[in-house]
């Protein structure tokens, strides 16, 4: 059974930290990869982040949080 | 639009294969960016890959391919191996750069990808310098410069395809018009409808297609091959294919007409090859799902593959900047120096500076048949501005003495590609300051190929320049010494001699060093009468000379600075100051070792140079001694360089700008009256 740990992606050159928007997905839902997961605000961009993989999302981090480049906010578990 | 089984089943099948390779590779990293386990700036190719399959099918293993850093299909379709292509997007030691190069930098000339640029445009130049040497050595191979069409508005693109017009040189210039560069649209940076169009201003044949159809960029592709393969030279080749997605991973897409966008993206040729497969009967569902499963695997594999790899070593940092890692001015390995024994050559003879430059020349390429000449104006008649080519290109023929366009982009840029396929490129920049409308293919590029590709190129370029500083008349924009312009980027070694005989020695190691060499050419020395060796003769490069011992001072210039400081210490000898004098000639690599030795002899220094003094290269070697000798020195280091001031037209003007000996003796008597002369 193979984890992709999501963590926050660095989405622009100058980016370092990122705020959650909104999740589009619940925890514990079976995603699929390219799926729109959650909406990431940076200082310079809104964009849409898509599943990198496929299986049970199971969500750490609530939207609303902004959180540095790097920092999990979710597991998905196949 | 013709059917794919024009191509024949297996090629079509192929192109396929490829483009479901490149595919998988490019969602793959994506999906690593968005997980946040890959951080770095990632230029997405979807919507390109048909053009990189389609002429990657009709390029042979050894055909050269210089691309840009929108470039992952690129390099899929040239067949540079998945798993270094992966392992270096993660920076690991096992990467096709070793972690050196990153995305942005990759090169596999195994596979034939020599370069790929970070600066758009960049490439251009350099394409066609690997194509001179593919005509030059008589080769079959072509060379394809694959660009954006926002590359196709900057200078270098220019000067590039205007020289490979005019020599007809084997390369393709292929322009991948996704309709965007970077955030703007194509109608807001071009007023010309197509980038093709512009073929015929070069007097070159040009052809556009649709880049999202194999079958026609093919068909255009296999022209332009065999317009070059037939010595009937370059295409510019306009692919079409829209982006898409935003510039970069995490890119918005605000800039991108959104039902445009939406109608590219139901036309992704990724699907719309597949569906014709599939319609033409070509493949079957199953064998299109073996090949797409066979790509995941793959791309699996070399995952897996990086993850496992260890980053680069600390001892990497320094590798492969110099061929020789010794020559560094810093680092664990730093020689501080190059103790070879000096050149004693069995016969001399008489005659100014600039005779003897041409006399190197002249010996180089007696001797070896990779040496060639390039520059403005360096083909008899003329035989150069200051003759230091006189004769050559009359003895040795056009092919290997070539006169250019004024176009300094274009002429560094040729020697540089001509040197990674083996050549040995001398090229001429006329005068000094013209080296800045060409840093980038010297600084970005000829300096960095080695390092940025791990060390699997490099650029053995020699590139003479002269600077007419101090001799009268030549103004702000002739007389500029730049040589700490070029120490400040490593990768560069810098030689400025003083005399003929050195003039000629250290053109002779230049020619033949390993690494790009820039050999400054003061005009204040050209016109010396001198000594010089016959025949080859090898000036060590990174070797200073005593020119005379001394117990009081150390007096260190070079180039035309020599004169000043020999004036100057033989009139402090009448005075009583013993003065010992170094002549480093080369300032990259730098002999810190005989400065030092000195200066702890004589405990007092004086820098002199004609370049401005402040930040100047007489700052970095007072700050080495000083951090050597702090608490030996009887005075601070002196220095003496130009003045803060663009060199004035005005003679009056102009000596007041420059050093002089006067001004080394009053440096000179602060040093030895200190702290007295502190005032």
């Amino acid at each position: 059974m193979a984890t992709t740990m999501l963590r926050i992606p660095k989405g622009a050159v100058s980016m370092r930290e990122g705020t959650i928007v909104a999740w589009k997905v619940a925890s514990g839902a079976t995603v699929r990869i390219g799926e729109p997961l959650y909406e990431l605000e940076s200082e310079k961009s809104m964009i849409e982040v898509e599943s990198p993989a496929a299986g049970v999302i199971s969500i750490l981090a609530e939207a609303g949080q902004t959180l540095p480049v790097g920092h999990l906010i979710a597991e998905i578990s196949a | 639009m013709s059917e794919l089984a024009s191509l024949g089943r297996e090629p079509a099948v192929g192109i396929y294969r490829t483009m479901a390779r490149i595919a998988a590779c490019d969602q793959r990293i994506q999906r690593g960016l968005a997980a946040g386990e890959l951080q770095f700036q990632y230029y997405p190719a979807g919507g390109q890959e048909a053009i990189a399959a389609g002429i990657g099918a009709l390029l042979e293993p050894d055909d050269h391919l210089v691309t840009t850093y929108r470039v992952i299909h690129d390099i899929v379709a040239k067949g540079a191996p998945m798993r270094e292509i992966v392992a270096e997007m993660y920076g690991r030691k096992t990467g096709a750069s070793k972690g050196k190069g990153g995305p942005m930098h990759l090169s596999d000339p195994r596979s034939g990808l020599m370069v790929t640029t970070g600066i758009v445009g960049g490439g251009a130049p350099i394409a066609s310098g690997l194509a001179l040497a593919a005509r030059m050595q008589e080769s079959k191979r072509v060379t394809v410069c694959s660009f954006g069409d926002g590359a196709a508005n900057i200078g270098a693109v220019h000067e590039a395809l205007n020289l490979a017009a005019l020599w007809r040189l084997p390369v393709v210039f292929l322009c991948q018009n996704n309709l965007y560069a970077e955030y703007t649209a194509y109608e807001q940076s071009t007023r010309s409808s197509s980038i093709a169009g512009r073929a015929a201003g070069y007097g070159m044949a040009g052809e556009r297609c649709d880049g999202r159809d194999p079958v026609a960029v093919c068909a255009a592709a296999r022209r332009a091959l065999e317009r070059a393969r037939a010595g009937e030279g370059p295409t510019l080749l306009e692919c079409v294919a829209p982006r898409l997605q935003g510039h970069a991973f995490g890119s918005e897409t605000k800039h991108m007409d959104a039902a445009r966008l939406e109608d590219n993206l139901a036309r992704a040729p990724i699907r719309s090859v597949r569906a014709r497969l599939l319609q033409e009967g070509l493949a079957s569902e199953a064998e299109l799902a073996d090949i797409e499963a066979g790509a995941e695997r793959e791309v699996d594999d070399a995952e897996r593959f990086a993850k496992d790899s260890p980053a680069p070593e600390p001892g990497e940092l320094y590798a492969e900047i110099f061929e020789d890692s010794t020559l560094l001015p810093e680092g664990p390995e730093a020689g501080g120096g190059v103790s070879l024994p000096e050149p004693a050559p069995t016969k001399m003879k008489k005659g100014i500076f600039g005779q003897a430059v041409n006399d190197a020349l002249d010996v180089a390429l007696a001797a070896d048949p990779l040496v060639f000449l390039l520059g403005e104006d360096i083909e008899d008649p003329a035989g150069g501005v200051v003759k230091a080519t006189a004769g050559l290109s009359t003895k040795y023929g056009r092919e290997r003495v070539r006169g250019t366009p004024i176009s300094e982009q274009a002429i560094v840029g040729a020697a540089i590609g001509a040197s990674m396929a083996g050549m040995k490129p001398v090229a001429e920049i006329m005068i000094c300051d013209f080296a800045m409308v060409c840093m980038d293919q010297i600084a970005n590029h000829a300096a960095k190929l080695r390092y940025m590709s791990g060390g699997r190129t490099g650029v053995p370029i020699t590139i003479r320049m002269l600077t007419a500083g101090n001799v009268g008349s030549f103004g702000a924009q002739h007389s500029q010494s730049l040589e700490s312009w070029f120490a400040h980027i490593p990768g560069l070694k810098i030689v400025a001699a003083s005399n003929a005989f050195d003039a000629k020695g250290l053109l002779l190691s230049a020619i033949h060093d390993p690494d790009p060499v820039i050999v400054i050419e003061a005009m204040r020395c050209f016109f010396v009468p001198g000594e010089y060796g016959e025949g080859d003769y090898r000036v060590p490069i990174g070797k200073a000379a005593v020119r005379r011992a001394g117990t009081d001072v150390t007096l260190i210039s070079y180039s035309w600075g020599m004169q000043e400081v020999f004036a100057a210490a033989d009139a402090l000898g009448s005075e009583g100051v013993s003065c010992e004098i170094i002549d480093l000639r080369s300032i990259v690599p730098l002999d810190l070792n005989t400065v030092l030795d000195s200066v702890g002899k004589t405990r007092r220094a004086v820098v002199v140079h004609p370049a401005v003094e402040f930040c100047g290269f007489g700052a970095e070697l007072s700050s080495k001694i000083h951090e050597r000798h702090f608490t030996r020195l009887l005075a601070p280091v002196q220095r003496v360089g130009a003045r803060y001031s663009p060199v004035p037209f005005s003679q009056r003007l102009e000596a007041l700008h420059f050093p002089t000996a006067d001004r080394v003796k009053a440096a000179v008597s602060k040093a030895m009256s200190w702290p007295r002369g502190a005032a």
